[in-house]
C-alpha cells in the first residue's frame, strides 16, 4: 500500500527512560504505535520495516523536550484524538507535546537541522548541593570567557574522531538559574556530544559530571 | 537511589524497573509480597517465560504483589556494596529484606553461587538456619529443582514441577502461619519439598545410608506438580521491556514436556508429561498478547514444537489471523528432518534466523543408543534442501562423552558435517560441542561422566578437524555442573567457599574459576571426583531418592541401555 499521509510527532524524554538508548528507544516506540493501532505504512521486501525517521541519537542520560519522529501512515488519521491514544501506550517519561501534518514529499526534518541548542544545570557546582567542587557563578562566566577566546578547540568523541569544536560553538552563557545555554551547530548531521564540552570548560571528571542534568532543548531548523 | 547508580553503570536500562505492563502495587495494603529472582543478568532472565507467569499470577491475586529482581551486573555491584545499599527490587525500589518470600529459580547449576551473592547483597543470612522469622522465606523451584540437595541448607523450600497452582497454595499458607510452623505446614503442600525436615545420613564410603523425614508429617516421597496446561494462566500482558533482551519477543508456551524420551534428556522429567494448549486457546492468548505489547514477533515455544498435534495448521491460522499486521511467526527448535524444514520454510525464517538442528550424535548407531532417531540420510537431506531454500548458516548441537560412545563417533560427527559442506560450499556451520553430563531422573543418572582429559581431547580434536566454528562451554564447567547435577547436601560448605573466595557468574566464560572451585573443594575436603566420575548401583539411595519426576527408579532402570 502506499502512504497517504506524513506526520510529525514531537514528544520530550524525562526521568529514567533517559537512560533508554536510540535503538531501544525506536522499538519501544514501534510497539507503541502498534498497540496505539496507529496505520502505519511498512517498507517493502522481505524484512518490512516502519517507514519513518527520528530525530538525531541522543546521548544517554541526557533529558530532551524536543524529540521528534516523521512517520508515514497508510490511512489519514484524526490528529487529536491519535495524539491521545498514542500518549496512553507510552512509557512513563514520554510526552507527546504536538502532532502535525507534513507533506508527503518533503525531506527528513534531520537533514534541515542548523543548531542544537541544550541547557545544562550547573546548580551543583553553586555549593548548595555537597557533590562536587564548588565555583561561583563569576568562576565559571570567566571560564566561558577564556574559552570562547580561543580559536581553536580540539576534542575527541567516544568513538574517536577529533574535532575543532570552537567553530561549533554559536553562543555558550550561564543564565539566572545556573544553568548553562550551549547552542551548539550541528554541521552536516553531526552532533558533538555537549558532555565532553562542558567537561572541558570546567576542567572536572567525568565523573563528576555524573549528576548534572543534559537536556536538549530544541533544534534550530534551517 | 537510582540517580545514584544509573550514571555510573555501563547498562542503566537494567534496573529501571519501567517495562510496559509492569505492575506496580500498593505496598502498604498488600498482605503477601514476593520477590522473583533470575540470579543472573536482566537480559537473560527477563527472557525467562516461567517468571512471567508467576509474576502475573501473583500480581492476579487481591492480597499478594510480586516484584522482580535480577543480578546485578559487576559494575553495579561495586557500586551497591560501595555506598552500603542493600539489593532492591525493579519496581518498588524495596531491599529485598522487606519481602515475605524470596522465590529463586534454578535453571542450571552454574547459578547457585549467584543465589548466595544475592541473598549477600541483600543483607540476608545465607543459611536457612541462620534466618529467623522476621528474614523472608526463601523458596526455588525451575528444572534445578529435581535435585535440589546442594542448595539443602540455603533454600527453606523447593517446589518441584510445574508451579502455577502451588505458589497460590504457598500464598494461602503463608498467610495463615504461626509462628515456627511455617515450613512444617509448607511440607504439606503436594511438590513442597523442604530439606531441613530432613536428615541425611551416609555411609563410610560416602554414599547415602538413609534419607529420613524428621517427626510426624513429613511425607517419605515428593512428588512434583503438574498442571493441566489448557486451564492454567498465562500472562495476557507479558512483561515488554524497554532495553534489547536475549527472546525479545512474544512467547507463547503451546507445548510442554516432550513426546520424545531421550534417554540423555532430562527435559521430559522437568517438564513432562508432553500436554498441549488448544489452538483455540493459543489463538486467544496470542491477541490479547499483541494487543498488550506491540511484539511483532511470536515464537511457539516448547521442547520440540513441530510435534505439536497440527502444527501446521496452528501455523497456518497464526499467519491468517496476524500476517497481515506485519507479524512474523517463529519456532525456536527444529528437529533436523524434512517435515521440520518445511515448517520453516513456510513462515519464512530464511535469512531471519540461521537454523538450528541438535542431533547430538554423530553417528547413526549412538544416535538410537541415546533415544534420538534420526538417519544420516534424512539429516543430509534436509541440509540440502536448506540450502536450496536460501539458508546460509546452520548451527548444530553435538555432545561428546555420551555413554557407549567409540573413537568412530567422534569421526562421524566429522563426516556429518563435512558432507554436506563439501556439496555446498558457501553453506557456513556452527558447531556446538557439549560434554554430556549424566542427570538425575533420566535412564543415565547412575553412570560417570567421561573424563575432563578426555573430553579436552574430543572437543579438540573435533574443533581442529570439523570445517565450522566451534563453540561450547569450556569441559571443566560441564565437569562443574556434573558434580551439582548429582550432589548431595555436604556440597553446601564447597559452594559457600567458592562464592566467599570470589565464583559468580560461573556459566560465564569469562568470569569462570575452575581454579579457585579446585582449591574450595580441596579445603572443604571433597572429592569432585565423587559425583562425577563414580558408577553408582541401581540400589543405591541417590541424593534425590525421595523426590518424584514422573519415571519411577525402575522404570527408568528398565531404560538403561
Amino acid at each position: 500500500m502506499n502512504s497517504i499521509q506524513k506526520v510529525r510527532i514531537e514528544y520530550s524524554k524525562k526521568g529514567p527512560v533517559r537512560y533508554i538508548g536510540h535503538l531501544d528507544l525506536m522499538h519501544t516506540l514501534f510497539r507503541a504505535l502498534k498497540r496505539a493501532n496507529l496505520p502505519v505504512s511498512y517498507t517493502q521486501g522481505f524484512n518490512p520495516r516502519i517507514k519513518c525517521s527520528f530525530s538525531p541519537a541522543l546521548p544517554l542520560g541526557f533529558a530532551s523536550e524536543s524529540e521528534y519522529m516523521e512517520l508515514y501512515l497508510d490511512k489519514k488519521i484524526d490528529i487529536s484524538s491519535s495524539v491521545d491514544n498514542l500518549q496512553k501506550e507510552l512509557p512513563e517519561g514520554l510526552t507527546v507535546h504536538n502532532m502535525e501534518k507534513l507533506s508527503l514529499f518533503g525531506k527528513s526534518s534531520n537533514v534541515k537541522i542548523k543548531a542544537v541548542a541544550y541547557r545544562i544545570n550547573l546548580e551543583q557546582f553553586s555549593g548548595k548541593s555537597a557533590v562536587s567542587t564548588r565555583a561561583s557563578k563569576e568562576d565559571i562566566e570567566r571560564k566561558i570567557r577564556n574559552f570562547l577566546d580561543k580559536e581553536e578547540i580540539f576534542l575527541t568523541n567516544k568513538k574517536g574522531r577529533t574535532v575543532n569544536v570552537r567553530p561549533l560553538i554559536l553562543s555558550m552563557e550561564m543564565d539566572s538559574d545556573w544553568n548553562l545555554r550551549l547552542l551548539l551547530e550541528a554541521r552536516g548531521g553531526f552532533n558533538f556530544n555537549p558532555r565532553i564540552i562542558v567537561k572541558t570548560l570546567l576542567g572536572v571528571e567525568k565523573k563528576e559530571l555524573a549528576f548534572v542534568e543534559f537536556t536538549r532543548e530544541k533544534f534550530l531548523f534551517w | 537511589m537510582l540517580d545514584n547508580i544509573l550514571p555510573f553503570v555501563s547498562k542503566p536500562g537494567r534496573y529501571l524497573g519501567n517495562e510496559w505492563n509492569v505492575v506496580h502495587k500498593d505496598w502498604e495494603s498488600t498482605q503477601v509480597k514476593v520477590a522473583l529472582c533470575y540470579p543472573d543478568i536482566y537480559e537473560l532472565g527477563m527472557s525467562n517465560l516461567g517468571l512471567q507467569i508467576l509474576y502475573y499470577i501473583i500480581n492476579g491475586r487481591e492480597d499478594s504483589l510480586a516484584e522482580r529482581v535480577y543480578a546485578p551486573g559487576l559494575d553495579a555491584e561495586e557500586i551497591l556494596k560501595e555506598r552500603g545499599i542493600p539489593l532492591f527490587s525493579l519496581e518498588s525500589k524495596r531491599p529485598l529484606r522487606d519481602f515475605d518470600i524470596i522465590g529463586f529459580t534454578l535453571q542450571h547449576e552454574l547459578s547457585y553461587t549467584n543465589i548466595l551473592n544475592v541473598l549477600n547483597l541483600a543483607n540476608i543470612p545465607l543459611r536457612s538456619r541462620n534466618r529467623d522469622g522476621k528474614f523472608p522465606l526463601i523458596i526455588a523451584g525451575g528444572p534445578s529443582a529435581s535435585n535440589p540437595e546442594p542448595l539443602a541448607d540455603f533454600i527453606d523450600a523447593f517446589v518441584l514441577g510445574d508451579g502455577e497452582e502451588v505458589i497460590e497454595e504457598i500464598i494461602e499458607t503463608y498467610k495463615q502461619r504461626q509462628e515456627n510452623g511455617l515450613l512444617k505446614s509448607l511440607a504439606k503442600i503436594p511438590g513442597v519439598y523442604v530439606p531441613s525436615l530432613y536428615e541425611v545420613n551416609y555411609k563410610e564410603d560416602g554414599t547415602i545410608e538413609q534419607i529420613q523425614g524428621k517427626g510426624d508429617g513429613t511425607p517419605e516421597i515428593i512428588e512434583k506438580r503438574v498442571v493441566d496446561l489448557e486451564t492454567s494462566h498465562y500472562p495476557l500482558a507479558p512483561l515488554v521491556p524497554l532495553i534489547d533482551i536475549s527472546q525479545n519477543r512474544l512467547n507463547l508456551e503451546i507445548q510442554r514436556g516432550c513426546p520424545h524420551s531421550c534417554r540423555f534428556c532430562q527435559s521430559q522429567a522437568v517438564y513432562g508429561p508432553c500436554r498441549v494448549r488448544s489452538k483455540k486457546r493459543l489463538l486467544e492468548i496470542a491477541k490479547d498478547s499483541f494487543k498488550s505489547t506491540g511484539y511483532d514477533e511470536v515464537a511457539l515455544t516448547s521442547l520440540s514444537s513441530t510435534d505439536y498435534p497440527g502444527i501446521e495448521r496452528l501455523i497456518d491460522e497464526f499467519l491468517t489471523c496476524f500476517g497481515k499486521n506485519h507479524t512474523s511467526v517463529s519456532l525456536p527448535s527444529l528437529r533436523p528432518d524434512r517435515f521440520s524444514l518445511a515448517l520453516a520454510i513456510r513462515i519464512q525464517q530464511i535469512r531471519k534466523t540461521g537454523l538450528t538442528f541438535a542431533p547430538e550424535a554423530g553417528s547413526e548407531r549412538l544416535r538410537r543408543l541415546i533415544g534420538k532417531r534420526i538417519s544420516d540420510e534424512e539429516f543430509t537431506s534436509t541440509i540440502s534442501q536448506a540450502y536450496n531454500a536460501g539458508w546460509r548458516l546452520v548451527k548444530l548441537y553435538f555432545m561428546i562423552g555420551l555413554p557407549g560412545e567409540k573413537e568412530d563417533d567422534i569421526e562421524a560427527i566429522i563426516r556429518l558435517v563435512k558432507g554436506p559442506k563439501n556439496r555446498h560450499r558457501n553453506l557456513n556451520f556452527n558447531v556446538t560441542i557439549a560434554a554430556f553430563v549424566p542427570k538425575p531422573h533420566t535412564p543415565f543418572q547412575w553412570l560417570p561422566m567421561e573424563n575432563l582429559a578426555e573430553l579436552r581431547r574430543k572437543k579438540d580434536y573435533l574443533s581442529r578437524r570439523l570445517p565450522a566454528q566451534v563453540k561450547g562451554h569450556t569441559v571443566e564447567s560441564s565437569f562443574l555442573e556434573a558434580v551439582f547435577s548429582r550432589g548431595d547436601r555436604r556440597l553446601g560448605m564447597v559452594l559457600e567457599k567458592a562464592w566467599a573466595m570470589g565464583c559468580k557468574f560461573d556459566q560465564w566464560k569469562e568470569h569462570f574459576r575452575f581454579d579457585i572451585w579446585q582449591e574450595a573443594f580441596s579445603r572443604s575436603s571433597i572429592d569432585p571426583d565423587f559425583y562425577v566420575y563414580r558408577e553408582r548401583d541401581s540400589e543405591e539411595i541417590l541424593p534425590w531418592s525421595h523426590l518424584l519426576y514422573g519415571r519411577s527408579r525402575e522404570t527408568l532402570v528398565k531404560d538403561r541401555v
